[in-house]
């Protein structure tokens, strides 16, 4: 079998014991499957880390950043 | 409220999470929860006076990556130019989504609305980057659907083009099945409520749109602003701009049958947010048509003045209290911020005249807040009697949710007024 669907079987039978398991087997799949969520996420920021626009994209990231810690009291003084 | 409830789920042990979602929760996959079992860690890390903000910290990296990506995208779309002019597309494609106001105020929404958007724009993205359906994205895609039941919607587009074409149609139908496994899985999480049969399905969709028509589109003349601009794109014939510009489509009316069928009982703009990352690359494609750097910068000033600078200001009114909205504060955290720093025993809490359901909203709140700081005795009251209990007990607090109560001639009560409730303290 290729071997690139051994990634997609792995979360096929995570995702299955995940959603439909209970108990150990249930924490298991879940765990997977968030670990699949950590490499996806690891994925995309080493694309960003070798893009040819990495400082600008840095740039960006804090300027958000920012937008948001200046919304802070904005944000924390909506109740849940 | 329902950030509340999604908080408290995330709280349960990681294997029960989904058993509860799917009987508590609308139509929502568990996979915001497992993330939110993670977060609540950290979280607790922090001091309860910020959890408000901590809580959706999470959310607001969600929109700030999906935009980010839109940004990517946008850059790749316009044929060679300058080093500079690159920064400069690049942060005009992130500013043009990042503040575009749905998105932005989902984005420190406790829901998954935020990931749903993503999963929006990474699909987009891939599309673009003709990796769509490379298996190794697979199980994002699955990841995706287990966020939120629109990555079902979102797909079914691509995967229409993706069958057509010769050289996809084999992995296409592979990510179809993947999908589809998915999709019963995912079935039993889809939890509707019993309908609401006093509430008219047809009713509440139109006054959707038109929300969703007033939030973008109003007053009348811009709706001639964006007709004008699909006819440009018709006459210019972008085969992509009118892929996405149907796909759009499709996503509205998907929305709009559903309701239909299901007769949600709440009905507004945010069932519509997935559609928005389609429209905004159909804005892309548009401004991706003129060669000019300042053209097109000057199209971006002029969507901005248009179509999103006019909701800011209403979100200031909603920030300086002069709109109230259904998402407002109710000055919870003040009283039993209160009740801690004057050891108040008792807190009763007057409903006045309020409705079974809006009761409900109430208590959970209240139960949320009141072992945040501290735990007094909270007696609930309803008919206005708040006073007369206040009268009664010694070290306590009224929170009247139907505004300043009429406590009579009391000169040493201090009423507070919180947003639309108010806090009546005495010493």
């Amino acid at each position: 079998m290729n071997s690139e669907y051994i990634p997609l079987l792995v979360f096929a039978a995570a995702f299955f014991a995940g959603t439909v398991g209970s108990g150990v087997t249930a924490t298991l799949g879940i765990g997977v499957l968030l670990l699949f969520e950590c490499w996806f996420v690891y994925k995309f920021l080493r694309h960003i880390y070798f893009h040819r626009r990495r400082n600008l994209i840095a740039c960006i990231a804090i300027s958000a950043a920012g937008v948001y810690a200046a919304l802070f009291p904005f944000i924390n003084n909506q109740e849940l | 409220m329902d950030e509340i409830q999604v908080i408290r789920f995330g709280r349960l042990p990681l294997d029960s999470i989904a058993r509860f979602v799917m009987t508590e929760h609308t139509a929502v996959p568990p996979l915001d929860y497992w993330n939110m079992w993670v977060w609540d860690k950290v979280v607790s890390l922090f001091p309860v006076s910020i959890w408000e903000y901590a809580y959706r910290v999470p959310y607001m990296m969600l929109h700030t990556l999906a935009a980010l990506l839109l940004a990517l995208v946008y850059c790749d779309m316009i044929e060679k130019r300058k080093h500079w002019e690159d920064s400069v597309m690049i942060w005009v494609g992130f500013l043009l989504y990042f503040f575009n106001p749905l998105p932005f105020v989902y984005s420190y929404e406790i829901r998954f609305y935020a990931m749903m958007l993503l999963g929006a724009v990474v699909v987009m993205a891939l599309y673009y980057r003709n990796k769509l359906f490379s298996v190794s994205y697979y199980p994002l895609m699955v990841l995706f659907c287990l966020n939120s039941i629109y990555h079902f919607f979102i797909l079914v587009p691509f995967l229409i083009v993706g069958m057509l074409k010769k050289e996809t149609r084999r992995n296409a139908v592979l990510l179809y099945s993947a999908v589809g496994a998915a999709a019963i899985t995912v079935v039993p999480f889809l939890y509707v409520p019993h309908p609401d049969s006093g509430i008219v399905a047809t009713e509440r969709i139109f006054s959707g749109l038109s929300w969703l028509q007033n939030f973008y589109l109003n007053p009348a003349w811009k709706v001639y602003a964006a007709l004008s601009a699909l006819l440009i794109l018709c006459i210019v014939r972008t085969k992509r701009a009118v892929f996405f510009f149907g796909s759009a489509l499709f996503y509205i009316f998907v929305v709009v049958i559903l309701d239909m069928k299901y007769n949600y009982r709440y009905f507004g703009a945010k069932h519509f947010l997935y559609a928005i990352p389609a429209f905004t690359v159909l804005v892309y494609e548009l401004m991706s048509v003129a060669r000019s750097l300042v053209v097109r910068i000057g199209v971006v000033c002029v969507l901005a003045f248009l179509f999103l600078w006019p909701f800011y200001s209403y979100l200031y009114d909603t920030y300086t209290g002069k709109v109230l909205l259904a998402k407002s504060p109710l000055g919870l955290k003040q009283v039993f911020q209160y009740v801690s720093d004057h050891s108040v025993g008792t807190v009763i809490v007057d409903y006045g005249n309020a409705t079974e359901e809006d009761i409900r909203y109430y208590e959970l709140a209240i139960s949320w807040y009141a072992p945040l700081y501290s735990k007094p005795k909270i007696i609930y009251r309803t008919g206005y009697v708040g006073c007369r209990v206040l009268t009664q007990k010694a070290s306590a607090l009224l929170y009247s949710v139907a505004g300043v109560p009429n406590c009579g001639e009391k000169s040493d009560w201090t009423v507070t007024p919180l947003f639309d409730s108010a806090m009546v303290t005495k010493p």
